[in-house]
């Protein structure tokens, strides 16, 4: 019925313009479902209800033949403006060969973390042994996407040592697209961090015949070292210092923390 | 209820919930197939335009929008000669982007989706992703309830089914469901707004427009193996050189009235280098002026 009393707002001239009336019809159609009769000044009030904020940061991981390392500032920023926290975990062992890390709103971070805490000790209750990061990282896929219409303002890397005992690398969007890769990163200083690990670790400028550096853990974690002070230097929500994780196939997982620019 | 957006009962609706148990148990449980409802943001927000708002373009979340496939293509053919096998070729790219930043250039852009069937990723990666295993476990079922392989036709018709149930809540799926069953070799478009088609030639995306160029100008529906790999490869290496969405390698799968053989990626500029030597043309663009 709110056809008949739709207002053709835009002036058109059936005679010398008859696509007018199209366009017309349109931009009236266009606007009556954007700003429905029915919509109250209420229900447009509810429209700016914002959960999310983004507290900055940037987390990378790199994997390797058996290891894996994972790196992360400990900045928490308000708006891009204040740092409210400089000591905060980004990175999240959940066991020995799981290693959690997220970018973005802390409140999501924290709720997926809580999730998938559950779901492992769930796994374990149920099967008596503990998850792999294999299996894992498909259950966080569809976690991520069954909030498809309410998602979590996260951008997650999972990592760990697989079932073979290699270093495995898992990164999603946030409604949860996996893909398995050799390295990743999230956050703020993406964009800085993944050419850097193209360059370095993924050797997209050597040519095929060159020689290769082999990817050792000292290397690997030298080089995530290497990239975080770089972008502490670039970036504003990216700084106060670098924890490094470190999951080795047999071993327990290892912390390491350095100073960064504090400004 | 979800497409009319508020009744004059929400407002007692909200309070309904308020400790939160029912999001307890949809975010903590596995959900059982027919219980479980994918929770929507509260105070009647509309999830279409609340997603839009926070990941869409233009939104404050420029590394955290949602990863978008591109140029994917597949078509049916029959053998030319005894040696050849014929059945359907389905090519692809491997760029993810989210906005303007490539967040990933080796994706996996066919999915299986039965043992004798593909299913290609275009639109929103995470999105086909999900469906596309949905539609699998679906698809397992019914060989093992029926115990008779599932036909081209109802795994797409299924899937289709399903999309259509979402439409309107902004999910972006273009999808094509390619296999060999008991009527020979079909492709089915399956579509996030509904729609369903069969057809002999295809191609999704946004370099989709550059890749029928040069299928409707090379295709023959009775081609040699090696020519409709070559196809193939040269519609895909084309869309990726003028379409700004895709790129990477070119990801290919051969469905056979037998098998489906998984090609090894090829990297589109090789490609280019080869196709361009084909035709004897320099790498640099240099139009005479005879």
């Amino acid at each position: 019925w709110s056809f008949y009393f739709v207002q053709m707002t835009l002036k058109y001239d059936a005679k010398h313009d008859p696509l007018g009336q199209m366009r017309a019809f349109k931009t009236a159609y266009a606007d009556v479902e954007e700003n429905p009769d029915w919509r109250s000044a209420r229900l447009i009030e509810r429209q700016r209800w914002n959960p999310y904020s983004m507290e900055g940061g940037s987390t990378a991981a790199v994997a390797g033949d058996n290891f894996v390392v994972v790196a992360s500032d400990t900045r928490m920023t308000a708006g891009d403006i204040n740092v409210i926290n400089r000591e905060v975990d980004k990175i999240h062992a959940l066991s020995d060969t799981i290693v959690l890390t997220t970018s973005g709103f802390y409140g999501d971070v924290l709720q997926m973390r809580k999730l998938l805490e559950t779901h492992l000790h769930k796994y374990r209750f149920d099967y008596r042994s503990n998850m792999t990061v294999d299996l894992c990282a498909e259950l966080l896929a569809r976690n991520l996407y069954y909030r498809r219409f309410f998602p979590y303002y996260t951008g997650a890397i999972l990592s760990g040592i697989d079932e073979h005992g290699k270093g495995a690398v898992f990164s999603y969007d946030p409604i949860g697209c996996i893909e398995r890769l050799q390295y990743s990163a999230s956050g703020a200083a993406e964009p800085m961090l993944i050419p850097f690990l193209d360059c370095q670790v993924g050797h997209v400028t050597l040519s095929e015949n060159s020689d290769r550096p082999k990817l050792t853990l000292e290397r690997a974690c030298a080089l995530m070292r290497d990239a975080f002070r770089s972008c502490a230097e670039r970036e504003i929500t990216t700084g106060d210092s670098i924890h490094l994780v470190i999951a080795e196939a047999g071993k327990p997982v290892r912390h390491e923390r350095r100073k960064l620019r504090e400004d | 209820r979800k497409m009319w957006g508020l009744t004059a009962r929400d407002d007692e609706r909200d309070t309904e919930d308020a400790l939160g148990e029912t999001f307890d148990v949809n975010a903590v449980e596995a959900p059982v197939s027919g219980n479980f409802t994918f929770p929507n943001p509260p105070l009647g927000l509309q999830p279409k335009g609340f997603v839009n708002a926070h990941f869409g373009p233009g939104s404050a979340a420029k590394s955290l929008q949602f990863r978008k496939g591109t140029t994917t293509l597949a078509f049916v053919y029959e053998p030319l000669t005894e040696n050849d096998v014929g059945g359907i070729i389905v090519a692809v790219d491997s760029r993810a982007s989210a906005g303007e930043y490539i967040s990933s250039k080796s994706v996996m852009k066919i999915l299986d989706v039965g043992d004798h069937m593909v299913a290609t990723m275009a639109g929103g990666a995470a999105d086909c992703q999900f469906w596309c295993r949905s539609v699998h476990k679906y698809c397992n079922l019914f060989e093992l309830r029926e115990r008779s392989t599932i036909t081209v036709s109802a795994a797409s018709k299924y899937f289709a089914n399903v999309l259509y149930g979402y439409k309107g809540q902004g999910l972006s799926v273009g999808s094509m469901v390619a296999g060999y069953d008991k009527r020979g070799p079909q492709i089915f478009m399956v579509n996030s707004e509904g729609d369903r088609s069969l057809l002999k030639v295809c191609s999704v995306g946004s370099g989709s427009l550059n890749a029928y160029g040069i299928l409707d100008t090379y295709y023959q529906p009775k081609m040699s193996d090696e020519e409709a790999r070559k196809l193939g490869r040269r519609a895909i290496m084309h869309a990726t050189y003028r379409d700004a969405g895709s790129g990477g390698v070119c990801n290919m799968v051969h469905i056979t009235p037998t098998k489906k053989v998984r090609y090894p990626g090829v990297d589109v500029s090789k490609l280019w280098y080869e196709f361009a030597d084909e035709i004897g043309r320099d790498i640099a663009y240099d139009p005479r002026d005879d």
